[in-house]
């Protein structure tokens, strides 16, 4: 009996070692694959067929980038002044204003393409096709409707003048050259005076320099709007009016990365 | 020599040890399959195409301009700290590219203090417009509204500064205006106009020099709306539209 037991214990292979054995081998398995490193593809698993897709080309935000947005920019102030002068909307004496105002925006763009060359980078000659499509061509549609297109488009133009001058306000912070900052806010300067001009042609005279509302308690276009320049969302109110008297609003934005010039768009 | 009772209590030690090497061992073996198999599984992911039923979307098909390779490039999550600089303001920025400081420089305090010495100046040149009581209804709220900017330009330039703000007013400035803002209205704006471009000017030939960011877009701010005093004043006095709409002014306070 005491052989048996000895026999028995000197067994590594008894059911009850295989037992132990067995279940320490696969913890020491599963402990060593969960130490293994995670391969991660970021892969999101699709069931079923799935077009290809291509990739966009990776665009990063740049001093020459910033440049021809600012000139994409400057090219919607020429497009919208030509379309409104070719609309016949306004009398000589308003049409040769926007004709001044347009001559100084084909200037902006000159000075800009300049600068761009000397980053070693391609000027954008045309209108910024986000712009153009998102606040623009439906502004202009409303504008042509309008029982008042006149004032409205007055109001457009005072839109487009504080879009163009905030967006050189909002890209300081992003250009890297201290000198680029003070060449885009040289050309803000005198975005920010067309936007007086085009104040006081809608609102006259000395109490049109300073902010004020309405009955309705909505904002008057004024053509010191406040103290610092403002990089806000500018909201016009164009169009026909509703059955309840309110005109259509839309609201214009600063190119932002959605409708940057990358250096990939031709 | 061991005894038989001592030769049976080190039996099962030695056994035990010999157990734990084997159950090492075989741990080892038991997983080195396993330890392949997720190999296996992981590269399959990537390249294996033999299951047609089963597509993936890697991440790299939702890629877009924001993304950006870690090698050249640096994003909002990834701040970019070369030579101590703080993060980037941009969400993007080029390879190579240097990190502005957001601060004010040595340099910039300088320029800074400047440009809060004209502010006062120019604020206390409209005070005094005010005091002398000669101002219409509608004039007067035009004054004051553009006087209380310059002061709120002078406390936020201080603010900025903060204890390396003289708050000084450039008597210079204040010196070569003081005595021309008198008689009607219209000759108190036509000087005004000149110093309100003198002060754009100034300001845009700062900002060539201005390194850190924080003074930078307050100074731009700054220009865009004296830009619009400028051109409210001159439109007031119905001054040609060039002369509105363009700033041929020399900065104020040249030398300061």
């Amino acid at each position: 009996m005491n052989d048996i037991n000895k026999s028995s214990r000197n067994n590594a292979f008894s059911r009850r070692t295989m037992l132990r054995t067995s279940g320490i081998t696969i913890t020491a398995g599963m402990l060593l694959a969960a130490c293994t490193k995670k391969v991660s593809t970021g892969a999101l698993p699709r069931i079923g067929e799935s077009p290809t897709t291509t990739v966009l080309p990776e665009g990063l935000i740049t001093d020459e980038v910033l440049l021809r947005t600012a000139m994409s920019v400057e090219y919607n102030a020429i497009d919208t002044y030509a379309t409104v002068i070719e609309a016949k909307i306004f009398k000589a004496g308003t049409n040769n204003l926007l004709k001044r105002f347009s001559q100084d925006h084909e200037s902006h763009a000159e000075a800009l393409s300049g600068l761009i060359k000397e980053l070693n980078g391609s000027p954008y000659k045309k209108a910024n096709p986000n712009v153009t499509s998102l606040y623009i061509n439906p502004a202009l549609d409303l504008v042509t409707s309008s029982e008042d297109p006149t004032a409205d488009a007055l109001v457009l133009a005072h839109a487009l003048e504080t879009l163009a001058a905030q967006t050189y306000q909002a890209f300081v912070v992003m250009l890297l050259d201290p000198a680029l900052r003070s060449a885009a806010m040289s050309i803000a300067d005198q975005e920010a005076r067309h936007t007086v001009v085009l104040a006081q042609a809608i609102r006259p005279g000395l109490a049109g320099l300073l902010p004020g509302t309405n009955e309705a308690g909505k904002p008057l276009i004024a053509a010191i709007p406040s103290a610092f320049g403002s990089l806000s969302t500018i909201p016009i109110a164009v169009g026909k009016p509703n059955e309840s008297g309110n005109k259509t609003t839309l609201v214009l934005e600063t190119p932002s990365l959605n409708s940057f010039i990358y250096d990939y768009i031709d | 020599m061991n005894t038989p009772e001592q030769a049976e209590l080190t039996e099962p030690k030695t056994s035990s040890r010999r157990r734990l090497f084997t159950t090492l061992l075989g741990g080892a073996a038991a997983a080195v399959p396993t330890l392949i198999t997720s190999g296996v599984r992981a590269a399959g992911a990537t390249t294996d195409t033999t299951v047609p039923e089963v597509q993936e979307l890697t991440t790299t098909d939702y890629a877009t301009t924001d993304t950006v390779p870690a090698k050249d490039a640096t994003t909002d999550s990834m701040p970019m700290m070369m030579g101590g600089a703080p993060p980037m303001q941009s969400k993007t920025v080029s390879a190579g590219a240097i990190a502005p400081p957001l601060q004010p420089t040595a340099q910039d305090k300088e320029i800074l203090n400047t440009a809060l010495g004209v502010e006062l100046a120019i604020r206390d040149l409209y005070a005094d417009i005010v005091a002398t009581g000669d101002l219409s209804d509608e004039e007067l709220p035009v004054v004051l509204l553009i006087h209380s900017h310059h002061v709120a330009y002078a406390q936020s330039l201080g603010g900025l500064l903060g204890r390396a703000a003289i708050n000084k007013r450039n008597d210079n400035t204040y010196a070569e205006y003081a005595d021309k803002l008198k008689g009607s209205f219209k000759a108190l704006v036509f000087e005004l106009v000149t110093i309100e471009n003198g002060a754009t000017t100034r300001h845009i030939e700062s900002l060539a020099m201005l390194e850190g960011l924080n003074g930078a877009t307050l100074i731009a701010s700054i220009i865009s709306i004296e830009s619009r005093h400028a051109a409210s004043l001159a439109s007031v006095i119905k001054k040609p539209l060039n002369a509105i709409i363009e700033n041929k002014q020399s900065p104020i306070a040249i030398g300061a």
